[in-house]
């Protein structure tokens, strides 16, 4: 590791952003583990109260604090897979592989624990000794990215990677103090450390609304995330009113006497923290993509329109969290073109101008 | 290959709130208007970063591209489809990748930071804990002369023994006072 970075200092390259891959391909087993990723498929321990409808089994991984549907064809495990015509063929339902317990507000609390998780404080060791390299080598972390693209409106039990209630026995599960405190103990900006999170986008052009959170509705999944990591509130609103792809409208709700409706209120988060001081977006300034139409048709107008809008929003988020002096970071945009990528249109070169932003002039 | 730009957020906002511990709450209190919208743009200076994907630090210092640059290959949007011709080390790859970079820079602009994520329990042929898919009391590391964390500590590749004895002393401490 230490090679890698005294090769980036070597070339001139000053700044690194981290990604910790506690998603699955950190131990999947799809990639790059030489003995096996050491997943498990098992019965979940329940926590009191239990989510309604956890699955008989679930998928762990080490890095995750929650386990994930699972898609076995070994009994009891099959709740997910099934078998049709002659000659058979078997499938999995289309959520295999995602957390536990989607779309339950509460699966924050009632979500099973990770019996295999590997545990707060390795997890921040492993993190700590490639800060550590970083700093050897006398490069910047720009960003420390904990998680990417989080989904806490509808899979809320992903916040645990914010910060953890059902694992704490394994380290301090308070994420942001604790990365924050690696980063400065290196002499990093701590409020760099980040969860980056994708820009909606409506599926009819121009389109905008207001969503739960006072904000923009394309901004839905980071004012989220945000409000997890400021100590606000998560999940589904009560009583959406969803208009082209947007998440507009609803309410927080309040909280019922059991029996408990998972919609009926939003999930609060137990502990409150500043905003990083970096906002890191992964848009595709485009019209969404209703399934099987090639949206790659847009024009450089259309999508100059969209990114107008988006970065405008993002300017709205940025003001709304306090945080309008952040550094903006915008992700995976395409070489040259600065266009939508794979999810949009080719022809977006108008992107960035769109987004009233001056660019780095040309060598 | 995918790039990311990064430019400061500038507003003509005259004053600065208190960071909002909990600014949701406060958010549902607050009027939705074009306060924000008036508030300012998104301004430069910018710089350019590119994202190289998952790192494969077990294997940075083999001899070999394989098995790790495959992981890559599969995926045109990251850079290990485009290693130079006759490439026959990870090292190598990335070093021409760096030296590119930092040469011509991607589409004349020059980058200025790299991205990376790196696995934690194997994924991605990154390996620092040992252990992993037991109970966390068994999972340990980084651990010297194993997995790809190793050259923080024994110095190979340009690191050195005083930010791993500095690394060391952190990971074992514990009851952490946030």
């Amino acid at each position: 590791m230490c090679a890698f970075f005294a090769d980036l200092h070597t070339y001139g390259i000053k700044n690194v952003a981290l990604t910790p891959a506690l998603g699955d391909w950190g131990a999947a087993a799809q990639v790059g583990c030489a003995n096996g990723c050491p997943q498990k498929i098992g019965a979940p321990p329940q926590p009191t109260p239990a989510c309604s409808l956890t699955p008989v089994a679930l998928l762990y991984s080490p890095t995750l604090p929650y386990g994930e549907v699972t898609c076995s064809p070994t009994p009891p495990y099959t709740q997910w897979y099934s078998c049709t015509g002659s000659p058979q063929v078997c499938t999995c339902q289309n959520n295999a592989g995602y957390p536990a317990n989607e779309n339950d507000n509460l699966a924050y609390n009632c979500s099973p624990s990770n019996p295999i998780f590997a545990g707060w404080q390795n997890i921040y060791n492993a993190i700590n000794a490639v800060l550590a390299a970083a700093k050897q080598n006398s490069l910047t972390v720009f960003e420390l990215d904990v998680m990417n693209e989080m989904d806490t409106v509808l899979v809320p039990v992903v916040a645990r990677c914010v910060v953890d209630n059902a694992q704490t026995q394994t380290g301090n599960p308070d994420l942001v103090s604790s990365l924050r405190y690696y980063m400065g103990y290196w002499g990093f900006d701590e409020g760099r450390v980040v969860w980056d999170d994708l820009w909606d986008r409506s599926s009819l052009a121009g389109y905008n609304c207001e969503d739960v959170y006072d904000d923009y509705a394309r901004a839905m999944k980071m004012d989220s995330v945000a409000s997890a990591v400021g100590g606000g509130v998560i999940g589904v609103p009560y009583l959406p009113s969803p208009q082209n792809g947007l998440y507009c409208g609803g309410s927080v709700g309040t909280q019922p006497p059991p029996p408990q409706y998972v919609h009926v209120y939003m999930f609060q988060m137990p502990v409150g923290h500043a905003q990083p001081d970096i906002v890191d977006v992964h848009d595709y300034p485009s019209v969404q993509c209703p399934a099987g139409v090639n949206c790659a048709l847009e024009s450089n107008a259309q999508v100059s329109s969209e990114a107008q809008i988006d970065f405008t929003d993002i300017v709205h988020f940025m003001a709304l969290v306090d945080n309008s002096s952040a550094l903006f970071m915008v992700g995976e945009t395409w070489s040259n073109t600065n266009n939508s990528g794979t999810y949009g249109s080719p022809n977006g070169t108008a992107n960035c101008e769109g987004g009233h932003w001056t660019r780095r002039p040309r060598r | 290959m995918e790039i990311e730009q990064a430019v400061t957020g500038r507003t003509v906002t005259s004053s600065r709130a208190p960071r909002l511990a909990n600014w949701a709450r406060i958010l549902m209190a607050a009027a939705f208007s074009a306060a924000g919208l008036l508030a300012g743009t998104i301004a430069g200076p910018s710089q350019l970063q590119v994202n190289l994907g998952p790192m494969p630090f077990d294997g940075y210092l083999s001899g070999g591209v394989n098995p790790y640059m495959p992981v890559y290959g599969s995926n045109p949007q990251t850079y290990g489809g485009a290693c130079p011709s006759g490439t026959t080390t990870v090292r190598a790859c990335y070093q021409a990748i760096l030296r590119d970079f930092y040469n011509n820079g991607v589409g004349g602009q020059g980058v200025s930071g790299v991205r990376i994520q790196f696995g934690v329990c194997g994924g991605g042929y990154s390996t620092p804990l040992q252990g992993c898919g037991s109970v966390w009391t068994s999972v340990s590391g980084p651990v010297l002369g194993t997995g790809g964390l190793s050259n923080v500590c024994n110095g190979t590749g340009g690191g050195g023994s005083k930010a791993c004895a500095r690394s060391l002393q952190i990971c074992t401490h514990t009851g952490l006072k946030m």
